[in-house]
C-alpha cells in the first residue's frame, strides 16, 4: 500500500485575463509557488463561470473575450500553504481562494528530479 | 452500477508526457479504471503547472514535445478506490494522488429520457422506463 499523508488543497479562482504587473495573474501565482518551492501547482481552465460581478463568462460568448475562469490548485503540507498565503496576499484583486483537507500520495521520481538522488531523504 | 452517497474522490496529477507501456499514462489509468469497473473517470488538462522537479509544464509550439499537466478524477466507493490504489501505485512514476471525501448526489441516468417526458406531456401513458 502506498504511503498516504495529510495535505492541504489550495484552490485559487481567478479570471484568465487578470493581470499583475503586465503578466497573467495565474502565471505570476504559479511562478510564486515555484519560487517558494511548493510541491506543485496545476492550472485548470474552465469553459464557463461567474463570480462576484454576476457576469457569465463563456467561451461561446464572443463579447466576453478572454475572461474565462481559471483555477490554480496547489497541494502541499499545511505549513507550506500557510507560508504561501501571505506571499500572494494583495495579488488577487477579485477572486476566490479555498482551502480543503485532503489525503495525498506523493510519487517522487528520482530519475526525473533535477536534484541529485543522494540529496533526497528516503 | 451503484455509487454510495458517501464516496471518495480520487485525483491523480500527472503530465501528458508521462507514459504507461505504449501509451500516455492518463489513458492507461482511465483504461485500467474502466477495466476494474470503477464508476467513472474524467481527465482535465491544464495549460500550465509544475511538480516535484520544479520544471514548468507548459504548451510548446512543437506538438511532439507537449508537456502539459493533466488531472484524472475518479469518484467511487471507498472500497473500490482502496482496491484501485495498489494498481495505481504500479503505474505511477512521479506525480501526486489525492483522496477526498465526496457526497454523491447523482450518478448515471436516473431521470426518464426525452421520449417518456414527451409522452407524458402529450398525455400518452408511458410504459415502464427502459433504462434505470
Amino acid at each position: 500500500m502506498p504511503e498516504i499523508s495529510e495535505a492541504t488543497l489550495l484552490r485559487i479562482f481567478v479570471a484568465e485575463n487578470d493581470r499583475l504587473h503586465g503578466h497573467p495573474l495565474y502565471h505570476v501565482l504559479v511562478e510564486k509557488a515555484r519560487e517558494l518551492k511548493m510541491a506543485g501547482a496545476t492550472v485548470l481552465p474552465a469553459p464557463v463561470g461567474f463570480g462576484q460581478s454576476r457576469m457569465v463568462r463563456c467561451d461561446l460568448n464572443v463579447d466576453a473575450g478572454p475572461h474565462l475562469p481559471i483555477v490554480i490548485e496547489i497541494i502541499d503540507s499545511e505549513e507550506n500553504i500557510a507560508r504561501f498565503l501571505p506571499a500572494i496576499d494583495g495579488m488577487i484583486d477579485s477572486g476566490l481562494v479555498t482551502l480543503e483537507k485532503v489525503k495525498a500520495i506523493f510519487y517522487r521520481s528520482a530519475a526525473k528530479s533535477t536534484e541529485p538522488v543522494a540529496a533526497q531523504p528516503s | 452500477m451503484e455509487v454510495p452517497h458517501d464516496a471518495v474522490l480520487l485525483r491523480i496529477f500527472t503530465s501528458v508526457a508521462d507514459r504507461w507501456k505504449m501509451g500516455p499514462l492518463y489513458l492507461g489509468i482511465v483504461d485500467k479504471a474502466r477495466e476494474l469497473h470503477l464508476a467513472g473517470a474524467t481527465v482535465l488538462r491544464g495549460p500550465l503547472g509544475f511538480g516535484q522537479s520544479g520544471k514548468l509544464h507548459r504548451g510548446n509550439l512543437l506538438p511532439l514535445t507537449q508537456d502539459l499537466p493533466v488531472v484524472i478524477e475518479i469518484v467511487d466507493s471507498e472500497d473500490k478506490i482502496n482496491e484501485f490504489l495498489p494498481v495505481l501505485d504500479e503505474m505511477m512514476e512521479s506525480g501526486l494522488v489525492t483522496i477526498e471525501r465526496a457526497q454523491v448526489l447523482h450518478y448515471g441516468r436516473q431521470r426518464a429520457g426525452l421520449m417518456s417526458r414527451l409522452k407524458q406531456q402529450l398525455g400518452i401513458s408511458a410504459g415502464p422506463p427502459l433504462v434505470h
